[in-house]
């Protein structure tokens, strides 16, 4: 197809195959190389750039969804004659070795700066988790990024430089024009409407494209799909509402945005901390809470703070549209019961705080993802709960769920049900514990992941209240 | 003010090549365009072991559009020229392991090559195949045809020494595979040349290893073959070996094709194949007094070699001369072997055997001490190497041992009785429940080659100087990260007392540079440094020499001194003035060449194993916190503070970057870098699966040097490079001890296998309880 977008400034017109990653653009198409392949899979950083101001893997994003935009690449950052001052500090404070990975974690420290001009050491580590380095140990790193905040707060952020989320404001004429022998063809929805016809009036179902971070990675997909529907840049796909009883997150909407969003940190802190815990910023920044329910992975962090949150999807087609419990959607392993014809929509969370319910009941809601490190990581196994105490202590409502302790996220609902009616004093809880580590079914590390789940479960419910003293004498001290 | 000369030894200059980084303008190797470039790209066996009975080339698709390399079809023989000759280029009939190569294929663009690739069938019989290192230690008392290596030595009598001990502990260690994962690729571009030669450019670390692989192999006169590095991406040790099989593979297929060819690796096949960190099994038996002396130790490493020997004889024998650690044990039999297993061969990585061996002995005395119920930090104290001890192979520490130095250092630094003595259970930052715990290592590293390897490849320098005054170092030792070319620029400006500005690392070409030796064994500085600063010297003496011509010395001794030249009190002129008249007069640059010297009073009986290892020795000392989640048995290393004695540090910034990337490599190492090996394959081949630590991963580093200079090294540095790869380890699992009170003898340690630790204790524990009851 023929695309049309905005290179550190300069106007690119290009034919390329729909799938290709801007990586492959950057590095193979126009020459610029300073932007690295690490691993070609979203894991390192090393191909980070700006698109539209919002730092991304390059490695992940496809050709057709780069028309009309703008990318910013190390080349674009500085000049010798006026580097940006994170270029400057990262040579003076030696946070720099073999060089591979620093065009990636400039960007994204040049990212976190924008944010948040005055990053502690910490912000400036979760920051810069999705920049692998292997050389540095990173303590140079975190000082350049701080001696360059704190030396000179205006500068730290270029809010006019390159890097700035703002509006695009490049505007080709007329949409991405498709080629002969494109391979996947290309669906453009504006609207959701426009995308359930396509979807009905297609004879195989196409590809739906969202952020791509699972669709990109190599391997993960079978062979390059006929025909591809973007949705990420659906308009009315993205955004989160307050209506009445529920907050209603539209599937196409990103990981950080979900984060970042007010309503979901103070109602649903589950949720926050699933989201905020979520990848890397770069990857944050493109992956949609749509995607995240629709790979029906046991791995996904998002189900399992979203189930027990009692979350609701709605699937839509031209034939109309469905609302189904989260518990209902995921059929199988890998499967959904998402037709060929229906687009995911909505997430639909109720309110259980802050509303009339709030004077009876109290809420208290746990996530934990246990990765194999402490960023970036797959989940070995999560805990999400979301439990309603009365003015007694006693539990109304109880939902646990478990992510890969089973080959599909799943309630547990003896344990939910065990807990009814019950205060947590010591004996309730360790009898929950005990139920929820039988009804987990992990197949790697059994043992661990059984013992995780008993811990994390047992961790939450002391903080509830009739729940632990220290002098109960836990199952904690040596 | 002004005629102060820069002096730049010891000072933090910002490396040289930094603003091309920063930039994006530094070239890699896949970031060189090359047009009309073909792609290549390698068939490989689909099993550990067997015989390729056949390799079936499908008619149907039109070969006349590739370049093929078979077996057959090599131009000369079939060996990737290393240590010993046996790793062939492709498979000829018997295939060692999973991923060897069988068919080089060469095209035009990637579709073509993915359709050649998926045109070619091998048929293959499988055969038993050996895929363990415990398997392989085992059938050594069947068969000795899998050892790739063995040696042992003895100082003292150890038999009797044992027997005579009031106790004697016992140990058995085990490490893991190491992925390098430096963050750039393997990669290698081949370009034929001119009469039937070739020229390769790629990332890697020793130009003449490839060149004399590509010699070798292509069957070609030296001067026919140029090798010359790219910027490189890390390195680590893994583009040591490496590069001369890829460099092999794609002139092959360059002259096969009569194109320029390129071979970049992505990341899945660069984990799968390429070199890793040896394996290792470690069984130690060591016999101390009640009082914590040490009086003898028997220790038994088995290093898992993999399927070909590459660098296993000499990662062998520096895992062994570190066996013993930096202690002073009187009596010590040490015995090695390198086995053959049908894995991917292993080969160099950071400390070259020393992180393993390191490892085991620094546990057993952890293991000691608890035995001894001791702390860890007494019977280091008692047992630390000191000036003038002797080390089991029979060496003399003539100069000073800094074992108690950076020990000390390091307890102080770090407060490490007070972090032992506080509660175990605590809350973290976040809240958690964690097991806080903290642990101590203490280490050396031997630089340089070891024995009489430095003699052996007598690294030679040159040095040019222009009318300028600008000076070129011309030496085959490369940039890779680790900042060679800042500290050798360092080292001669600061001999030749010239600003630094004037002096530049020539980018090693083969041909073009002389060969001053692989970029390995913590030697750049240490030894081609030293090497250097004796060509620094000859072109002094050229001036001064010059000086008595041009000047009316009247008999007054000329000697350079600070940046001038002087006749007795009186100043005749800077060096770079001496130096543009010296080079207008000549009428061509100065160059000034020199060859490594073996410094006098060093022996090694290569035969009897025994002499001086090494010619000087660097020490370190890691203090490790580390907390573990108690409800997940998470494993966070808190901070990490590392004392290393490494005689100057040329450029402290860049060697406290060594300091920090080398200690988070070796707690990776420790706790978070598990290939999942097993069967014969790496089952994590991903970047998503064979994990590194990210920067929320990595703890707070405290680093800190100490300087007891050398006599043979440049301005008294000694090697830095890999002494931080050894300690980390060993001092994250004594953390772990302590937060934890079990023992770990094995790395990588994962939670999981941490869960399975602590469950063995309880019900130990409970066992114990209840016979307790009963009685
Ligand atoms: C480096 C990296 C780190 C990651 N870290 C995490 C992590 O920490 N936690 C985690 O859970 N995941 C993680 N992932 C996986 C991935 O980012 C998530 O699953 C993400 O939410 C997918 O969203 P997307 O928009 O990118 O999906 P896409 O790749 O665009 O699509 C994923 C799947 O969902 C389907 N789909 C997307 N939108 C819809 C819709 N609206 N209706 C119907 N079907 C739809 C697509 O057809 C496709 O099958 C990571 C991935 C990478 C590469
Ligand atoms: S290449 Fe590693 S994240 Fe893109
Ligand atoms: S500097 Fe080498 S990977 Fe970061």
């Amino acid at each position: 197809m023929r695309i049309s977008l905005l290179v550190n400034g300069t106007e690119q017109v290009l034919r390329v195959p729909p799938l290709r990653s801007l990586l492959k653009i950057l590095r193979e198409d126009l020459g610029l190389t300073g932007t690295k392949e690490g691993c070609g899979e979203g894991e390192c950083g090393a191909c980070a750039v700006f698109l539209d101001g919002m730092l991304v893997n390059s490695c992940l994003v496809p050709a057709f969804q780069l028309h009309g935009r703008k990318v910013v690449t190390i080349e674009g950052l500085g000049s010798k004659e006026s580097p940006d001052p994170l270029q400057n500090s990262f040579l003076e404070e030696g946070a720099v070795q073999c060089g591979f990975c620093t065009p990636g974690l400039i960007l994204a420290s040049r990212a976190l700066l924008n944010e948040n001009p005055r990053p502690n050491r910490e912000e400036i580590r979760a920051g810069l988790s999705g920049s692998l380095c292997r050389c540095t140990g990173y303590e140079r790193v975190v000082e350049a990024v701080e001696k360059c905040a704190a030396a000179s707060p205006e500068e730290a952020t270029t809010p006019d430089g390159p890097g700035a989320r703002e509006e695009c404001d490049f505007r080709p004429d007329g949409p991405p024009l498709p080629c002969d022998g494109d391979s996947p063809r290309v669906l453009f929805p504006r609207s959701i409407e426009e995308a359930l016809r396509m979807l009905a009036d297609a004879d195989t179902p196409p590809t739906l494209f969202a952020g791509g971070t699972d669709l990109m990675v190599p391997g993960s997909g079978e062979t390059v799909p006929e025909c591809v529907l973007n949705i990420l840049d659906i308009p009315d796909l993205r955004g989160i509402f307050e209506r009445e009883d529920l907050l209603e997150v539209r599937a196409g909407t990103s990981m950080d945005a979900v984060a970042k969003n007010a309503v979901v940190r103070e109602c649903f802190p589950a949720l926050a901390e699933a989201a905020l815990s979520f990848g890397a910023p770069a990857i944050r920044n493109r992956a949609t809470i749509g995607g995240n329910l629709a790979g029906a992975s046991t791995a996904a962090d998002l189900p399992p703070a979203l189930l027990v949150l009692g979350a609701l999807v709605v699937l839509e087609s031209v034939r109309g549209a469905r609302t189904v419990p989260l518990e209902e959607f995921v059929a199988s392993y890998r499967k959904t019961v998402l037709a060929g014809d229906e687009l995911l929509t909505k997430i639909l969370v109720p309110f259980r705080t802050g509303r009339e319910e709030a004077e009876r009941y109290r809420n208290f809601q746990f996530f934990r993802k246990v990765g194999s490190r402490s960023a970036l990581t797959i989940s070995r196994v999560t805990v999400a709960a979301s439990l309603d105490t009365d003015a007694e202590g006693r539990i109304v409502h109880a939902r646990i769920a478990v992510g890969s302790a089973a080959p599909t996220v799943c309630l547990l609902e003896r344990t939910g049900r065990f807990l009814l009616g019950r205060t947590a004093d010591v004996a309730t809880r360790r009898e929950a514990c005990r139920r929820a580590a039988g009804e987990v079914a992990p197949r790697s590390t059994p043992e661990y992941k059984r013992w995780v789940v008993e811990q994390l479960l047992g961790d939450f419910l002391e903080h509830l209240p009739g729940g632990p003293r220290c002098d109960e004498g836990g199952a904690e001290d040596r | 003010m002004e005629d102060r000369l820069f002096s730049p030894v010891g000072v933090s200059c910002s490396r040289i090549e930094g603003w091309e980084k920063v930039s994006g303008t530094a070239r890699f190797t896949d970031d060189i365009a090359v047009p009309g470039a073909w792609f290549g790209e390698v068939v490989r066996a689909p099993v550990c072991r067997g015989r390729l009975r056949e390799i079936r080339f499908d008619p149907a698709f039109d070969w006349s559009r590739v370049a093929v390399v078979t077996a057959r079809t090599l131009p000369g023989p079939n060996v990737v020229h290393m240590i010993r000759d046996d790793h062939p280029i492709v498979v000829a009939e018997e295939i060692r392991f999973l991923g060897e190569p069988v068919v080089l294929l060469a095209a035009p663009d990637r579709a073509t090559l993915a359709a050649a690739m998926a045109a070619v069938r091998l048929d293959v019989e499988e055969l038993p195949a050996l895929l363990s290192l415990d398997e392989a230690q085992e059938r050594l008392a069947l068969s000795r045809e899998h050892v790739l290596a063995s040696y042992a030595f003895s100082g003292g009598d150890t038999a009797s020494a044992l027997a005579g001990s009031d106790l004697v502990v016992e140990g058995v260690y085990r490490t893991g595979h190491q992925e390098h994962m430096y963050l750039e690729p393997q990669g290698m571009i081949a370009f034929p040349g001119e009469n039937g030669g070739v020229e390769v450019t790629g990332s890697l670390q020793c130009p003449y290893y490839v060149h004399g692989a590509l010699t070798k192999a292509l069957a070609l006169p030296p001067e026919r073959v140029v090798v010359r590095q790219a910027v490189t991406g890390g390195a680590f040790g893994g583009k040591e070996d490496y590069p001369s099989v890829l460099a092999v593979q794609a002139a092959l297929l360059a002259l096969a094709s009569g194109k320029p060819v390129r071979m970049i690796f992505d990341r899945r096949t660069d984990i799968r194949v390429t070199t890793k960190r040896h394996p290792s099994l470690i069984f130690h038996r060591t016999g101390v007094r009640k009082d914590g002396t040490l009086l003898g130790a028997e220790i038994d490493i088995y290093l898992d070699g993999g399927a070909y020997v590459t660098l296993s004889p000499v990662v062998l024998s520096r895992c062994m001369l570190h066996a013993c650690g930096a202690y002073r044990v009187p009596a010590a039999t040490v015995r090695g072997w390198a086995l053959e297993t049908n894995t991917p061969p292993n080969g160099a990585f950071r400390g070259f055997g020393a992180p393993q061996s390191l490892f085991a002995m620094e546990r057993q005395m952890d293991r000691i001490a608890a035995e001894l119920g001791m702390s860890p930090l007494e019977i280091r104290r008692k047992n630390a190497l000191r000036t003038k001890d002797t080390l089991p192979f029979g060496q003399v520490l003539e100069e000073e041992a800094g074992a108690s130095l950076v020990l000390e250092k390091a307890v102080t630094l770090s407060g490490y009785e007070a972090l032992k003595a506080a509660p175990k259970s605590c809350r973290d930052e976040r809240g958690r429940r964690v097991w806080r715990g903290v642990g101590l290592s203490l280490f050396l590293h031997g630089g340089g080659f070891t024995g009489s390897g430095e003699e052996r490849i007598a690294g030679r320098v040159r040095l040019t100087a222009d009318e300028g005054a600008n000076v070129e170092i011309f030496v085959s030792s490369t940039e890779m990260g680790q900042g060679a070319s800042t500290v050798l620029c360092q080292i001669v400006a600061q001999a030749l007392a010239l600003p630094l500005g004037k002096v530049r690392h020539v980018p090693p070409e083969t041909g073009l540079v002389p060969d001053s030796g692989p970029t390995v064994a913590s030697r750049t500085v240490f030894v081609v440094g030293r090497v250097l600063v004796d060509a620094c010297r000859t072109m002094l003496r050229c001036l001064e020499a010059a000086a008595k011509k041009w000047f009316d010395t009247a008999g007054r001794k000329v000697y350079s001194k600070d940046g001038y030249f002087f006749a007795g009190e009186e100043r005749l002129g800077d060096m770079a003035t001496l130096l543009s008249r010296y080079v207008r007069e000549s009428g061509g640059p100065l160059t000034a060449e020199a060859t490594y010297t073996p410094p006098e009073g060093f022996f090694w009986d290569e035969a009897a194993f025994s002499g001086d290892a090494y010619k000087a020795y660097s020490w370190g000392a890691d203090v490790a916190c580390v907390d573990v989640d108690a409800t997940t048995l998470e494993i966070r290393p808190r901070k990490v503070t590392t004392v290393l004695e490494i005689g100057r540090a040329v450029n402290p910034v860049l060697a406290a970057g060594q300091a920090e990337g080398g200690t988070l490599q070796a707690l990776g190492y420790a706790y978070l870098e598990d290939m999942g090996y097993g069967r014969g394959r790496f089952r994590n081949d991903r970047m998503a699966t064979c994990l590194i630590p990210t920067a929320v991963d990595a703890p707070e580093f405290s680093v800190r040097f100490e300087e007891l200079p050398t006599r043979h090294g440049p301005f008294g540095a000694k090697g830095l490079g890999e002494l931080p790869m050894d300690g980390g380890a060993p001092a994250l699992l004594a953390a772990l001890e302590d937060a934890l009170g079990v023992f770990c003898d094995e790395i990588p340690l994962s939670p999981a296998k941490l869960l399975e630790r602590l469950t063995v204790r309880e019900k130990r524990n409970c066992a114990k309880g209840s016979e307790g009851d009963g009685a």
